[in-house]
């Protein structure tokens, strides 16, 4: 999720008060809009991001960042000190923790990409290729494992929304 | 009401004005879209007619927003042959209606709509008049065939920004939507670093610079009787390598099921690159398309990736745009794949 559960759950609690609720005849019907507010209101400190999402963007992330880093000095080449200092800063866990340090990882990644990219010659070919495939596979899994996750969107009830 | 009817009055140099109806397009996720119908006195006429009023919105999927863009090129379009509604002016002052807007032609018709909820019936089809299908297909092909065609220098669109020769077309788009993506506070994300390190390396060279639709496709054009009236959504439209729309125009996302596969729910691809050719005199290049494939899926992760800051950043604001900002895993997922299929990291062996 790149917005927070919180942020989602205020603006539907906003939708409904604001824009839904004053439009709706029934008094009923909008006793239970005002319900449902409630609810999320009641909800929206207990609800959290699924830890295993996390936890998996930032292990692809470490993997993919190790073996960037492991691949050019296997090949004697020197790699930038911030990415291998940072390795050791997960590993003895003073990077952090939770969607800050998934976000951290991910920019770490992103600095080691564009380093495997900017460095790629210096690599043999197999390597480059083996390397390339391994990053490719991390970012296939993230991306595809976020698309499962996906519910059909209801943009024709949203668009053409009739009674 | 009586604010805008008073300056629709002195707009249209009509008296005893009133607006009949007026109702805001739910279809569209973008520019809000205003349908009016006014009853006035003119030159002593009593005339009905009906206009439509396009206007910024407060956020959305295409930040920042300048109305007045779409309003210059379908202006200086007028005679060229394209499908478009006729527009009447451009109102920059926002104390109107909040922001600004133009006003044009109401076009009658209908607008095809994608339906998901008939997506796996096998015998489903957009426009089942087989009649009505050909001659879309063919009015299709010709429309977007004419727009590659316009001489824009000579109809004044060199404010769009002529990225010149060479490799200025490609390179110029993608640091555009690497911009808007970076913006939006997605420039970070590994599959974007991934892409745009690709993108920036393997630019396609290109001869002729054409003005460019940018969003071409059904679900994008008024169609009655079998003809296209008019068409719409011109927010994308900029210059550069016809191969980009056409990348963008035969997407899987815009065609029909398989086994038929038709572009935009028409005609076959092989049918459509046989138009297009014979139309707008300009060769179907397919490994630029390949390059342009991997561009429009980078383009498209741009669109829900402003969606969403906005959601996060503006409050107040229509759910829609939260739905739309939701849309970014899958086209995160279309970007991947499209790396996957094309793509090698590898110096000399891009496309």
């Amino acid at each position: 999720m790149f917005i927070s559960t919180d942020l989602y759950l205020k603006r539907l609690m906003n939708t409904l008060e604001q824009v839904i609720a004053p439009e709706i005849e029934s008094d009923h019907v909008r006793g239970q809009v005002f319900a449902v507010i409630d609810l999320l209101k009641q909800l929206s400190d207990r609800v959290e991001y699924k830890q295993f999402i996390i936890s998996q963007d930032i292990e692809i992330g470490r993997d993919l960042i190790q073996r960037i880093l492991d691949a050019f000095e296997g090949a004697g080449c020197a790699t930038p000190d911030d990415l291998r200092a940072y390795i050791g800063q997960m590993d003895n866990g003073a990077a952090g923790k939770g969607l800050a340090l998934r976000t951290k990882v991910e920019e770490m990644l992103c600095a080691a990409l564009n380093y495997f990219h900017d460095n790629i010659n210096k690599l043999d070919g197999n390597a480059a290729k083996e390397l390339d495939r391994v990053i490719r596979e991390g970012i296939t899994k993230i991306a595809g494992r976020d698309l499962t996750m996906m519910k059909p969107p209801m943009i024709e009830k949203i668009s053409r929304s009739k009674r | 009401m009586a604010k805008l009817e008073g300056y629709l009055s002195e707009k249209l140099g009509a008296r005893n004005l009133s607006i009949t109806a007026f109702s805001k397009n739910l279809e569209g996720w973008s520019m809000e879209t205003f349908s009016l119908g006014l009853s006035y006195e003119k030159d002593g006429r009593e005339v009905k007619r009906n206009i439509i009023i396009r206007k910024e919105p407060v956020a959305g999927l295409l930040e920042p927003y300048d109305v007045s863009i779409e309003y210059r090129v379908l202006t200086a379009l007028k005679n060229t042959g394209i499908a478009i509604p006729e527009t009447y002016w451009h109102e920059s002052d926002p104390s109107i209606m909040g922001l600004p807007f133009y006003v044009m032609e109401k076009v009658e018709g209908i607008v095809h709509f994608f339906s998901t909820s008939t997506m796996f019936d096998p015998n489903w089809k957009l426009i089942p008049n087989e009649k009505e299908r050909l001659s879309l297909a063919e009015e299709f092909v010709n429309n977007i065939a004419l727009i590659h065609n316009v001489d824009w220098s000579a109809k004044g669109l060199e404010f769009l920004g002529d990225p010149g020769p060479g490799k200025g077309s490609a390179l110029r788009q993608v640091a555009y939507w690497r911009d808007v993506i970076s913006r939006a506070g997605f420039g970070k994300k590994p599959s974007i670093a991934y892409a745009l390190n690709w993108l920036m390396d393997n630019p396609p060279e290109c001869d002729r610079v054409c003005l460019l639709h940018g969003d071409y496709r059904t679900g994008n054009y008024i169609a009655q009787d079998g003809h296209i009236k008019a068409v719409l959504d011109w927010e994308m439209v900029h210059l550069g390598d016809p191969m980009e729309d056409i990348s963008y125009v035969i997407a899987s996302v815009w065609r029909s099921r398989k086994p038929d596969s038709w572009i935009s729910h028409l005609l076959p691809e092989k049918d459509f690159f046989a138009m297009y050719e014979a139309k707008s005199g300009i060769k179907i290049d397919r490994e630029k398309i390949k390059f342009y494939h991997v561009f429009n899926n980078f383009k498209a992760v741009g669109i829900p990736a402003t969606a969403a800051n906005a959601f996060r950043s503006k409050p107040n604001l229509d759910l829609k745009v939260g739905v739309f900002g939701m849309m970014i895993y899958a086209a995160i997922f279309g970007l991947v794949q499209s790396l996957n299929k094309y793509v090698s990291a590898l110096p000399g062996q891009g496309v």
